[in-house]
C-alpha cells in the first residue's frame, strides 16, 4: 500500500518560525547590548562615584591643607579660600587653637538629572547634598552646623568647552567629576547653654566685650562660655588684649570669616576678624541652645 | 531537520547576531574624557551670600553728608568739610573751624539731632581723658565739647548754621589763643593784648584749682583748662545767655558744660563718647573779674574739675551743689577768702537756713550771700570730719540736696548743726 503522502510540512511554516526566532534573538540581543552599553555609559564617566566624593570631601574638610577645594566647584571654593575659610569651620586654625574639634559628614541623595524626575534617559548631573559639621567645645558642649546644597557635574558635548547639563540620548565628549556646587545653612543644633539672656546677637556681644575691656581692662563677658572670662588661645595674654581691644559701638562692623552661606542664626558659628594693638585676631562665637550666642574664645589669626 | 532548514535557522541566527552586533557597535558609548569641574548653567541658580549684606534701608537720607563732614574733621581737611556747605554756612563753619583750630583740636564731630538741629564740637585742648580700665563710663573715649546749632538746607548742602542758643567765641569771628602748661586762654583776635596779659594769672589759678582737688582726694582725668576772656561785657553776656534771659546777679565769669552727641550714629567714630551727660566745660571771664582774676579763674576752673568728675545729666542738682563747692574750694585753695566768715553771710544762714542758698537766691542781685551760704556747707562738712569732695561729686551725680547727701557720710551733718557751726565761725 502506498504510503499516504506526507502532509506537506512546508517551508512556509518553517520560515515563519525562523523569522519569529530571528526577531526574538534580535530583540534580545539588542536589548542586552543596550543595557550593557547603558551600564557601560554610566560607568565610563570619569571620577569617583558620588557617594565616595561626598565622603572624601567630609574627610578633607576635617583635615589640614586645602585638598577639600578639589571637590568643590572652583567658583564656590574661591568664595571660601579668598576669605581664608573652609565650609563648616570658617578659620579652622582658630577653632583648633581654642580646643574645638570638628567632624564633618556629607551625605547625598541619589543623583538625578536636573529638573527632570521622569526621563531616565538623561545621566545624572545633580544631587542633593547634606553637610553636618559637629563642633565639640572644650566645656563638653557641642553644636552641629547643618547645610544643604548640591553636588553637580558638568557635561561637555560636541567637543565644545562649555559646561552643560546632561542631554538625553547623547554621548558627551567629556564629563567632569562630581563637585560640590552650593551650600546654604539650614540651622544649627546646639547643646551650648547661654549664661545671659542679653547675648542675642553676636556683634552686640562683641560691642559689650569691647565696652568691658575699655572700662575695666578685663575680657569679661556674660556671653563667655563660663559666664565670666572670655577664653584666649595659648600664646595670647588676656590683659594685653583687653588693654588694646578696639572700641566698638552700636554701628561698628567687623569683617566676618565665612563659615557657611546664610544668616548667622542659620549658620550657628560666627568668626570676626579684628586687631588689638598690632595683633590680628579672630573672635569665635557659637550659637546656643536658646538661640543666643556664646564666646568660644579669641585666637590669633593665621591668615 | 533537514539540511535546508538548518541552513535557514543558521542564517537567521547569524543575521540576528550581525544586527545585534551592529546595533551594539553603534550604541556602545564612546570613551568619555574628563571634563573640567565647573559651574553648570541652570543648576545652581541662587545661594545665600556667604556673608550677609548690610541692610541699608534704615540709613539716614543725609548719611553721606554726615559721613563726609565727620571724615573731613578727622582728617583735618577744612576744604572737604566746607564742601558740604553753601551760602552763609560756608562762612559760618569756616569761622567755627578757624576759631576752634586756634584753640587746638584733633578730634571733632558733627551729628544731627533732627533735620534742622545738629550738635557740632571739637575735643579742645585739655579735654578730659578718662583712662582705659579706670572704670569710668567714658574710659578710653574722646570727649568733644559740642554745642547745638540750627541748620538750614539748600538741597544736599547746609546753607545756614547758627547757634541754637548762645554763640561761643569761635562762632563770632577770629580768635587769638595763648597757651601755658595748664591753660589755653583765648579771646577775640582784637583782644590779643588782654589774653597775653592774663595768661600767667590763669596758669596760676589753674594750678591752684588742680592742687585743691588733688588735696581733697579728687582724681580727675584732666590737667588743664580752656578759658575765654573779654573786656567786653556784651560779649560775655552773649556767650553766656545768647538772646536769652539774663540773671539779676552781676557775672564775673562762668563755666558752661558742653554737650556730646546724644547717641551713636553710623557716621560717628565709636571712640567719640555719646549720651546725655556733659562732655567738658568752657570757662569765660569778663570785665567784672578784672579786680578778682585769681578768685574768678580758680572758681571757674574748680567748676570744670567738678563737672568732669560728675557730669551734668538728667539728675539736675540744685545750683548750690556746684556754686557752693567752687566758692568754698576757691577759698580753701588760697585764691580767695571764706565768705561765710562775713557777718552778712552768717546772718543769712541764721535767718534763712538752707533757703539762703536756694536756686533763686544764687541768681539774685545779692547772690554772693547765697554763694557764701552754700560754700559754708562744704566748709562745715570738711571741718566735721566729712569729705567735701565726695559731697560735691555725690550730690552732683545724685541730684539730691546737699544735706541729704552729707548725712549719708554722717547723720550728724544736719542743717541745725551747720547753722550752729557757721554761727560759731
Amino acid at each position: 500500500m502506498p504510503t499516504a503522502p506526507e502532509r506537506r510540512r512546508g517551508p512556509r511554516g518553517s520560515t515563519v518560525a525562523t523569522a519569529i526566532a530571528t526577531v526574538v534573538l534580535l530583540l534580545a540581543g539588542c536589548g542586552g547590548m543596550w543595557a550593557a552599553s547603558a551600564t557601560a555609559r554610566a560607568n565610563m564617566f570619569p571620577g569617583a562615584p558620588l557617594e565616595e566624593v561626598a565622603a572624601e570631601l567630609g574627610t578633607q574638610l576635617d583635615a589640614t591643607g586645602d585638598s577639600w577645594t578639589d571637590d568643590l566647584v572652583p567658583e564656590f571654593a574661591g568664595q571660601f579660600t579668598d576669605a581664608g575659610s573652609r565650609p563648616g569651620a570658617g578659620d579652622a586654625a582658630a577653632l583648633d587653637a581654642l580646643g574645638v574639634t570638628r567632624r564633618t559628614e556629607i551625605t547625598v541623595a541619589p543623583g538625578r538629572a536636573n529638573g527632570d524626575l521622569i526621563d531616565k534617559d538623561r545621566p545624572a548631573d545633580v544631587s542633593d547634598a547634606y553637610l553636618a559639621t559637629t563642633l565639640a567645645l572644650p566645656d563638653g558642649s557641642s553644636t552641629v552646623l547643618n547645610a544643604q546644597g548640591l553636588f553637580v557635574r558638568a557635561f561637555y558635548y560636541d567637543g565644545v568647552d562649555q559646561p552643560e547639563q546632561s542631554r538625553a540620548g547623547e554621548d558627551p565628549t567629556a564629563v567632569a567629576p562630581w563637585a560640590l556646587g552650593s551650600l546654604a545653612a539650614s540651622g544649627a543644633q546646639s547643646s551650648v547653654v547661654a549664661e545671659n539672656e542679653s547675648c542675642t546677637d553676636p556683634m552686640q556681644a562683641m560691642v559689650a566685650l569691647s565696652t568691658v575691656a575699655r572700662t575695666t581692662g578685663t575680657l569679661a563677658s556674660p556671653c563667655a562660655l563660663d559666664g565670666s572670662a572670655v577664653t584666649v588661645a595659648a600664646g595670647l595674654d588676656a590683659a594685653t588684649l583687653a588693654a588694646s581691644f578696639p572700641v566698638l559701638g552700636d554701628y561698628s562692623a567687623l569683617p566676618q570669616i565665612p563659615v557657611l552661606p546664610g544668616d548667622p542664626e542659620d549658620v550657628g558659628l560666627v568668626q570676626y576678624r579684628f586687631t588689638a594693638g598690632d595683633q590680628s585676631l579672630i573672635a569665635v562665637l557659637v550659637g546656643t541652645q536658646d538661640l543666643g550666642w556664646a564666646f568660644v574664645g579669641i585666637a590669633g589669626a593665621q591668615s | 531537520m533537514k539540511g535546508g532548514a538548518k541552513t535557514i535557522w543558521a542564517g537567521a541566527g547569524a543575521i540576528a547576531l550581525a544586527i545585534a552586533g551592529a546595533f551594539t557597535a553603534i550604541t556602545w558609548p564612546h570613551e568619555v574624557a574628563t571634563g573640567a569641574v565647573a559651574e553648570v548653567p541652570g543648576i545652581v541658580t541662587a545661594q545665600p551670600p556667604l556673608i550677609p549684606e548690610r541692610d541699608a534701608s534704615g540709613d539716614d537720607e543725609r548719611q553721606s553728608i554726615w559721613d563726609g563732614m565727620n571724615q573731613a574733621m578727622l582728617a583735618k581737611d577744612r576744604d572737604a568739610f566746607l564742601s558740604h556747605t553753601t551760602g552763609e554756612a560756608t562762612t559760618q563753619l569756616a569761622t567755627w573751624w578757624d576759631g576752634t583750630s586756634t584753640i587746638g583740636w584733633d578730634v571733632a564731630a558733627i551729628s544731627p539731632w533732627d533735620d534742622y538741629t545738629v550738635i557740632l564740637g571739637a575735643q579742645l585742648a585739655f579735654a578730659a581723658h578718662p583712662e582705659r580700665g579706670s572704670g569710668a563710663d567714658d574710659a578710653g573715649l574722646q570727649l568733644i565739647q559740642g554745642f547745638y546749632y540750627d541748620v538750614e538746607w539748600d538741597g544736599e548742602l547746609i546753607s545756614s548754621i547758627t547757634p541754637y542758643t548762645e554763640p561761643m567765641p569761635w562762632d563770632e569771628g577770629p580768635l587769638y589763643a595763648a597757651r601755658s602748661e595748664h591753660v589755653v586762654l583765648f579771646g577775640a583776635a582784637d583782644e590779643q593784648a588782654l589774653v597775653d596779659a592774663n595768661l600767667a594769672q590763669a596758669e596760676a589759678s589753674a594750678q591752684m584749682a588742680l592742687n585743691e582737688v588733688h588735696k581733697l582726694g579728687g582724681d580727675v582725668p584732666m590737667d588743664g583748662f580752656v578759658a575765654a576772656i573779654t573786656d567786653d561785657s556784651s560779649r560775655l553776656s552773649r556767650w553766656q545767655f545768647g538772646a536769652g534771659q539774663q540773671w539779676d546777679m552781676d557775672v564775673a565769669g562762668f563755666a558752661m558744660p558742653t554737650y556730646r552727641p546724644p547717641s551713636s550714629a553710623p557716621w560717628l567714630d565709636p571712640r567719640i563718647a555719646t549720651g546725655d551727660a556733659s562732655s567738658g566745660t568752657i570757662v569765660a571771664v569778663g570785665p567784672l573779674s578784672a579786680d578778682q582774676r585769681s578768685e574768678t579763674f580758680t572758681h571757674e576752673f574748680l567748676h570744670a574739675l567738678h563737672l568732669t568728675a560728675a557730669p551734668t545729666s538728667e539728675s539736675q542738682p540744685s545750683v548750690a551743689v556746684m556754686e557752693g563747692f567752687a566758692e568754698w574750694a576757691t577759698a580753701d585753695s588760697g585764691a580767695g577768702e571764706f565768705s561765710y566768715l562775713r557777718p552778712d553771710v552768717k546772718d543769712a544762714v541764721a535767718r534763712s537756713g538752707t533757703g539762703a542758698f536756694s536756686d533763686d537766691a544764687l541768681r539774685a542781685s545779692d547772690a554772693w550771700l547765697g554763694y557764701g551760704a552754700a560754700g559754708s556747707v562744704y566748709g562745715f562738712v570738711q571741718a566735721s570730719g566729712g569729705d567735701a569732695w565726695r559731697l560735691a561729686v555725690d550730690a552732683q551725680r545724685s541730684g539730691a540736696d546737699l544735706f541729704t547727701v552729707a548725712q549719708t557720710q554722717n547723720p550728724a551733718l544736719t542743717p541745725d548743726a551747720w547753722q550752729a557751726w557757721v554761727a560759731a565761725q
